[in-house]
């Protein structure tokens, strides 16, 4: 298993040795340690590799990640998972702000709290928060599903699209064109997949509920003015 | 004893003049504000005010049609390992799929590479024309994000961080409903026939020193191999430039308020932002007194026109300028020949609001509305035929813009929206108040 200490080797050397993995390349296990808070560590993975990081990581942990199964043994800042396309990425603590923006596949969990703008802008990701999240969480989130075992903050969802939210806790408020929706089967199915995916145990789907788009600002009209 | 009273004509407001008096009454009548394509229309300083010293005693000419003339320029020295060279300095703006047919970026990437320069992709995403007939092709990194993958910012040559443009600093932009087809919702990942609103600033960074964050770390996935550049709109543009060469830029891109947008509101259009030729010099000082100068290269946009445009930017101390207005108008948005065409949908306007034009236009001729994304173009053969004849010409492929009445309308239906030209007039109005169109499509830029 190739191991990189990031106290002594550059961090482009382990984003290098990432991305330039020959095919048929069976070491596809990774560790990092003492990333000391580095910024862009691990990112832009395009390979099913596994990434061990030992530590807290700066912004963008993971950023772009393509099929890469990345675990930050510490907490993440601004940005982890952005853009994620495919694999996962878990964070055994917490995960600063717009934590798995605009990502577009593959599954983030964050086993502590989440904090402002987890999800903003979300196209497909699926991301699970053990703990909290932050206020304009899911900020026009487009698709995917953000999971919330713990308590939102102000305004989730707002000028949300066809992103689905589950949240078990409370709901400080919703932001625009936000509101709660019916729990329907498939609903349930999908959080119990989602649930499992990401480790929680002795949870039920029941517990939680559902917030999605009013679709009332989806064409842009005068007569809503007053929710902007 | 006679008095001859002469003839006194009354006198026009330059306050409250026709243009003005004329909104004023069309907001009254409909109760909404405007949204257009284009850059400013107001009349600012701009490079017709320049003119050039020739040569004589002091300084000596190069002989015309004879002696060499290199306009070779290399973007992106400072950092990247693998920086662009452009034959010619005038590269094309970018503007997204989505606001163009996949046709028109086809025809820039072949016009582009024939001239040995770039061209540059625009919100939606990289689409496999125009990454297809481009040699160069700059991928523009922006806050919505839409179709922003890992893949093609691999398989770009340069990579534009947008952080604004001339037409609105610091505004959002809106993609109407009308112009978004199966594929283009589909690249955004967003439903078909809602306007999609693209983000005014990057979800996930904020500031310079996030920026220069948010630079290394594109430049770790591309393995530091492109070019980064970062666009901003007019505003400050000293503070900005010096703030962006700080960030790590490689290149700078400055857009004045003529530089042309797909849609936004007039207002912000007309009021906020610096012209062009306002913003060059102080962009260059900034790089002077940082020492980055030609070590940086500046790229200008916003209103240029012509080669006489082009040199004057480049004797202002740009490295090389963009265009995107210009290049729309050569595949022929906004040509009077389809004035005819034009009228036709304004007399349905005119018809009022209840009445619709039908969902498919006529597909005898090559339209605007048939090379524009957003619209059914017909059969097969069709639309074989459109483009066989609109790639036998380059440059008269046709109108770029969105046309009116698709049919196509989001999930409210009470509410209609009628584009009459991307680079014109967009109105948005209420059933029961009659929107009428003001300009001809020829007259719109």
């Amino acid at each position: 298993m190739p191991v990189f200490d990031l106290s002594v080797t550059p961090l482009r050397e382990l984003n290098s040795a990432l991305h330039g993995l020959p095919a048929g390349a069976n070491d596809l296990a990774f560790e990092v340690v003492n990333p000391r808070g580095h910024h862009a560590v691990a990112a832009g993975i395009d390979a099913p590799v596994t990434v061990d990081i030992k530590g807290s990581v700066g912004y963008y942990c993971a950023g772009m990640n393509d099929g890469g199964n990345v675990t930050v043994h510490g907490s993440a800042g601004p940005g982890v998972a952005e853009n994620m396309m495919s694999g996962s990425v878990v964070i055994e603590g917490d995960a600063s702000q717009y934590a798995g923006a605009t990502g577009r596949g593959g599954l983030l969990v964050i086993k502590g709290n989440a904090a402002s703008r987890c999800g903003i802008s979300m196209k497909g990701i699926d991301i699970v928060v053990h703990g909290n999240i932050g206020h304009m969480s899911a900020f026009m989130g487009q698709s995917g599903h953000l999971v919330v075992l713990g308590d939102a903050g102000d305004a989730l969802g707002d000028s949300l699209y066809e992103a689905k939210l589950f949240v078990r806790g409370t709901v400080k408020s919703l932001g625009s064109d936000c509101i709660e929706k019916e729990m329907r089967p498939e609903h349930l199915a999908k959080l119990s997949e989602l649930l499992e995916k990401a480790g929680v145990r002795g949870v039920r789907p029941e517990e939680f509920k559902r917030y999605g788009s009013a679709r009332k600002l989806y064409n842009f009209n005068i007569d809503n003015a007053d929710a902007y | 004893m006679s008095y001859h009273n002469p003839y006194t004509p009354p006198r026009k407001s330059a306050t409250f003049d026709d243009h003005t008096l004329a909104e004023i009454r069309r907001a009254a009548a409909t109760g909404i504000y405007d949204i257009r394509g284009a850059g400013t229309k107001r009349k600012v300083p701009h490079f017709d005010d320049l003119l050039f010293l020739g040569a004589s005693i002091s300084r000596y000419p190069l002989e015309g049609y004879r002696e060499k003339c290199d306009t070779t320029v290399v973007l992106g020295s400072r950092h990247a390992k693998k920086p662009i060279t452009l034959k010619t300095p005038i590269t094309i703006a970018g503007m997204s799929f989505g606001a163009l047919s996949g046709n028109a970026k086809e025809a820039l990437g072949r016009g582009a590479t024939l001239a040995g320069t770039s061209t540059t992709t625009g919100d939606g995403g990289m689409t496999d024309e125009e990454r297809g007939h481009s040699q160069t092709l700059v991928y523009q990194y922006l806050p919505s994000r839409y179709g922003m993958n890992p893949k093609d910012l691999r398989r770009a040559d340069a990579i534009e961080v947008v952080v604004g443009q001339g037409a609105k600093p610091g505004g959002g932009g809106m993609l109407l409903g009308q112009k978004i087809s199966d594929r283009v919702a589909n690249m955004r990942n967003l439903p078909k026939g809602i306007d999609q609103r693209s983000a005014c600033r990057h979800p996930d960074w904020t500031g310079p020193d996030d920026l220069e964050i948010k630079i290394m770390e594109l430049r770790e996935i591309t393995d530091w191999e492109k070019p980064i550049y970062v666009k901003v709109g007019g505003a400050r543009p000293y503070y900005d430039t010096a703030l962006a060469v700080k960030a790590g830029a490689d290149v700078v891109v400055l857009d004045g308020m003529q530089g042309g947008t797909a849609a936004t509101q007039d207002v912000f259009i007309e009021n906020v932002g610096m012209p062009t030729l306002a913003c060059i010099r102080p962009a260059v000082q900034a790089l002077q007194d940082l020492g980055m100068h030609r070590k940086v290269q500046l790229i200008i946009s916003g209103g240029i026109r012509s080669g006489a445009d082009v040199a004057k930017a480049l004797a202002l101390g740009a490295d090389a300028v963009a265009i995107g207005t210009a290049a729309l108008v050569a595949l022929g948005d906004n040509d009077p020949k389809w004035e005819e065409e034009y009228q036709g949908p304004r007399r349905y306007h005119d018809a009022g609001p209840g009445a619709r034009k039908p969902a498919r236009p006529d597909c005898g001729r090559p339209t605007s509305c048939q090379l524009s994304e957003g619209h059914d173009a017909g059969s097969a053969d069709d639309r074989a035929r459109l483009w066989q004849e609109s790639s036998a010409q380059p440059g008269t492929g046709g109108p770029v813009r969105a046309d009116d009445g698709s049919g196509r309308h989001g999930p409210d239906p009470a509410r209609r929206h009628q584009l009459v030209s991307g680079q014109g007039r967009l109105l948005i109005f209420r059933p029961g108040r009659k929107a009428r169109p003001m300009h001809a499509s020829s007259k719109c830029l």
